[in-house]
């Protein structure tokens, strides 16, 4: 996915703090409003004086649902807290959603890419909204036990799991090529929105064992789907890695690479000794494992087909072993590394699984006989909305600003700052020039005196970030405004000792449409003018050899209408797409600092 | 799927990918066709010195890919490095004998830049002077043209436009397109599919095609009558060919040029010259049964084709000058990337990561002797 990378370690402290920074501001605003609203909704309860009254049309939670609820709670819980590592806003579309898509066909990388371009542009407010948004989920399933505001809870939940399957998994993968239930398929994320899908399901809907032998028998029928792919020649499960010269296969490979990753040593070491056994026995290896997944799936399609109680009990013990193996020998646990997004597939395939034998296996019979209710009254109802309410209020502090910052095109000036630092802040007299601009005619610093200025060193004939810094300031002038940019002017000056003419600087502005900009100044001028410039500002210019493009440092400078230096800014753009227009955002910010109104 | 299993899956599936293309990559190597574009790779002689052009340092990287030019005056026996500094060069360098022993570099542009600096130089690649070329050169040897009274032509947007300035303008004009040659006569005749030369003649501008209709030679004059086509008759046995003009040259006051003629997928090569003294085009006897083109020189009547499927089997054939018939020099040693024909003097340059070697074909022995080796820094890293 062309554009996606931006130069930026996923540690890049300014970022790291900056995210810790909102999640704290975002956490004490989650708790302010959780405290004030639970306080105004119990205060309610405890005044009414029907409150108390019981309902009679509650009912006990079927088992099924309630583990389910809890299971799939915990886990959206967890997986916010693992959004919330340091590393997520800038590691999350280059180590998790790229590798993800890179299999995957280019219509499909397409689409991640559009739909990750908020995450890239604004990786702080992204990952902080992330964090909320699954927080939210999890406190809401957890603690809107029944009634429309669960089945809310659910509908919530499968919607973002879908969002996440779709944009953060690539669709789990399933369009790409190494498909493999071993490996993840069909995505966890698609499994959380299963999950609330079936906790949106109304309550006569676990009436009787259908639900669970529904569960049940997709669940068969995807494993004998999945034993299949997994026995398919050419696809690299059988071969193992004999010798150490010789490929690895997919699996030994996968493992090999799972084992490489930070984690405790233990599972270290258990994935080494797991990948040694695949590797010399890795025809044997897949062959268990295609003879387990058709049989597991076998018996839990039969008992969709026609219950029978032993083949289910043994078909989900199987299944079971079978989950837990691969999540522990191949998944990996899912959750170390700094860049973990959940505890991967298997467990969530292991709870729909367990909780389809338990609605089939324990069927309520009807709404008569169903248990009754333990939990009647009132308050528990109104603390139970109280509660959906909180939970739906730390899913908008999330969604809120990510929805605010779908709508902003330019990226968040924090990673202009991430690559350049601070901005010094001085206030000292502006070193004098003398050049001439595009049009060859003379400019001087005290010419320009009553406007601010944007000023840079730009080779003209440079093929990476010159032109890209020089976007920068077209789009910091259009952010001013007409207000603030008839008192401005942005400035280049020539960083090339030897392409430095006139036709060179207006190459350059046809180049990057800057030649019909009124405020836009390429300065050129004599060698000894551009030196005495360079020296003035201590820039420093250097023609390298043999095919080389001139280094130059990049850096840009905020002067304001009396002369005077007032900013140092790194101008370094990052890459074009995922930093356009951070630069150009505090650029504007600087300039209006020093713009009077 | 969590991240770290994406990253897993991805890294077994690269390990995957990766074998199987080490598997299968002498079968794809083997299978390549004739390509399209000539390789920028070569030399050229002017009338100060000989200039070869080759790319160094990491050629699967583009951008860590740098060209060198060396020079080889006529003063001295030894090669030397020029390369003109300014511009990254990753895109290719492109030369032109601008007169008066000068020669013209142009750059051809890569990543973010659309136009093609120019350097030229009088004194045998010891100086520079910059200059601009306001379109972006093609990526073809022959792109850059200077007539001995200074106008230029040069070949752009990927042979789609040719711009031309006069002696002494500074502004460069658009000369010719692929759609104006199409709407021409030959244009008709030939079917042309792009621009792929361009020569510079006291006499006009010489525009060579790509034709995708058979039998007809896309050499095109300018003349005060417009565009204007090269009298060049194929044999009858070529008749149904269809011929790519791949280089070109107005050096020794006449035009030479190089054609390629595909019949039935098989690929011959055949030089058409002319000069003062014959003024009739003259089309040599065609070569074939030649691996890919890996690089070509030409000069006034006669050419060098360095064939072969890789750097360590290449096979070297020369028409002389005027010369009526190919001849099969020994093979260039392993890593020979062009030739340089200077006179008598034949040298095989090879292009390693950093080392420049020049091999000189003993003509007696018929062996190739290493002559000179040069060892290049390169700037890694400064256009990334």
């Amino acid at each position: 996915m062309p554009g996606m990378g931006h130069g930026l370690l996923s540690d890049n402290p300014i970022v790291v703090a900056a995210f810790r920074a909102l999640l704290r501001q975002q956490g004490l605003l989650v708790l302010i409003f959780m405290a004030v609203l639970l306080l105004a909704l119990a205060a309610r309860v405890w005044v009414s004086s029907d409150a108390s009254a019981p309902d009679p049309a509650r009912r006990d939670e079927p088992r099924p649902r309630w583990l389910l609820r809890v299971v799939f709670g915990i886990l959206w819980l967890f997986d916010g807290a693992l959004q919330g590592q340091a590393l997520m806003p800038l590691g999350m579309p280059t180590q998790v959603v790229q590798p993800a898509a890179a299999s995957s066909p280019q219509w499909v990388q397409n689409l991640v890419s559009h739909g990750l371009s908020v995450w890239t542009l604004h990786p702080v407010s992204a990952a902080a909204s992330a964090v909320w948004i699954q927080v939210g989920i999890g406190l809401m399933i957890l603690f809107a036990p029944r009634g429309w505001w669960s089945r809310a809870a659910g509908l919530v939940s499968a919607g973002w799991g879908l969002a996440v399957w779709v944009f953060g998994e690539a669709f789990g993968g399933i369009f790409g090529s190494g498909l493999s239930w071993m490996f993840g398929a069909p995505g966890a994320a698609l499994l959380y929105a299963l999950a609330g899908l079936l906790i949106a399901l109304p309550d006569r809907s676990w009436l009787g064992r259908r639900l669970g032998q529904l569960i049940l028998g997709s669940t068969g029928a995807f494993f004998l789907a999945m034993a299949v792919l997994q026995a398919w020649p050419g696809r690299g499960f059988w071969q193992g890695q004999p010798t150490p010269q010789a490929t690895a296969g997919s699996l030994t490979a996968m493992v090999q690479t799972m084992g490489q990753i930070p984690q405790p040593r233990p599972l270290a070491s258990t994935l080494s000794w797991f990948a040694q056994i695949d590797a010399h026995h890795g025809w044997a290896v897949n062959l268990v494992s295609v003879i387990a997944l058709a049989a597991v799936g076998a018996g839990m399609l039969a008992v969709a087909l026609a219950w029978r109680p032993r083949l289910a009990a043994g078909s989900v013990i199987a299944a079971a072993v079978l989950c837990v193996a691969d999540w522990v020998f191949v998944q990996d646990l899912g959750f170390f590394g700094g860049v973990g997004t959940d505890p991967n597939s298997m467990l969530p395939l292991l709870v729909l699984i367990v909780v389809g034998y338990l609605a089939a296996s324990r069927p309520i019979a009807s709404a008569d006989t169903a248990p009754q209710v333990i939990d009647q009254t009132g308050r528990t109802r109104w603390l139970g909305a109280a509660s959906a309410v909180c939970a739906m209020g730390v899913i908008l502090v999330g969604a809120l600003p990510m929805a605010s910052a779908s709508m902003n095109s330019h990226a968040d000036p924090i990673l202009s700052l991430a690559l350049n630092g601070d901005p010094g802040r001085e206030n000292t007299p502006a070193p004098p020039f003398n050049l001439v601009d595009q049009n060859g005619q003379p400019v001087s610093l005290a010419s320009l005196r009553g406007r601010s200025i944007a000023l840079t060193f730009l080779d003209p004939v440079c093929t990476t970030d010159c032109p890209l810094i020089a976007q920068e300031f077209r789009q910091a002038d259009q952010s001013l405004g007409t207000d603030v940019g008839k008192h401005t002017v942005f400035i280049a000056v020539v960083a090339n000792p030897i392409y430095r003419s006139l036709a060179v600087v207006q190459a350059f502005n046809k180049q990057e449409h800057l030649d019909h900009i009124s405020n836009w100044l390429f300065l050129t001028g004599s060698l000894s003018a551009l030196q005495a410039m360079w020296n003035g500002y201590g820039y420093e210019v250097q023609a390298l050899q043999n095919g080389g493009m001139v280094a130059h440092s990049e850096v840009a400078y905020i002067i304001d209408p009396s002369g005077n230096l007032r900013t140092r800014l790194g101008s370094d753009p990052g890459a074009a797409g995922p930093t356009s227009a951070s630069l150009a955002t505090l650029l504007a910010d600087e300039l209006r600092a020093v713009t009077p109104s | 799927m969590s991240a770290r299993l994406r990253v897993g899956a991805a890294s077994a599936l690269a390990l995957l990918a990766a074998a199987c293309a080490t598997a299968s990559a002498p079968q794809a190597s083997s299978s390549a066709q004739q390509p399209n574009v000539t390789a920028l790779a070569t030399t050229l002689t002017t009338a100060g010195a000989t200039w070869a052009l080759v790319p160094m340092g990491h050629l699967d990287d583009p951008l860590n890919t740098f060209w060198q030019a060396f020079a080889l005056p006529n003063s001295r026996g030894k090669w030397t490095l020029v390369t003109p500094a300014g511009v990254a060069d990753s895109g290719g360098l492109v030369a032109a004998d601008a007169g008066s022993g000068g020669v013209v570099i142009g750059f051809r542009p890569s990543q973010a830049l659309s136009f093609s600096p120019l350097a030229i130089s009088t004194d045998g690649g010891t100086s520079y002077t910059p200059d601009l070329l306001t379109g972006a050169l093609a990526e073809l040897p022959d792109s850059l043209a200077v007539s001995p009274t200074g106008d230029a032509a040069a070949v752009v947007d990927a042979g789609s436009t040719v711009l031309r300035r006069l002696a002494g303008t500074g502004q460069w004009q658009q000369f010719a397109t692929r759609t104006s040659i199409a709407a021409s006569a030959l244009g008709r005749a030939c079917g042309v599919r792009s621009v792929t030369a361009v020569a510079e003649t006291t006499a006009g501008t010489y525009l060579g095609l790509a034709c995708s209709h058979s039998g007809t030679v896309g050499l095109v004059q300018d003349t005060a009558a417009g565009l204007q086509p090269a009298p060049i008759a194929l044999p009858a046995a070529l008749a149904s060919a269809q011929v790519d003009v791949i280089r070109l040259t107005s050096a020794g006051g006449g035009v030479t040029a190089l054609l390629r003629l595909d019949v039935g997928g098989a690929t011959s090569y055949a030089l058409a010259w002319t000069n003062p003294r014959h003024p009739t085009w003259t089309l040599t006897p065609a070569i074939s049964g030649r691996g890919p083109l890996a690089s070509t020189t030409i000069w006034a009547g006669g050419a060098a084709l360095l064939t072969g499927d890789s750097a360590t089997d290449r096979q070297l054939d020369l028409i002389g000058v005027n010369g009526l018939s190919w001849t099969s020099l020994p093979p260039p040693p392993a890593g020979t990337v062009a030739v340089a024909v200077t006179g008598p003097r034949v040298d095989a340059l090879a292009a390693g990561e950093t080392k420049f070697t020049a091999y000189t074909l003993n003509h007696i022995t018929r062996l190739w002797s290493l002559t000179q080796v040069i060892n290049v820094v390169l700037p890694y890293g400064s256009a990334t």
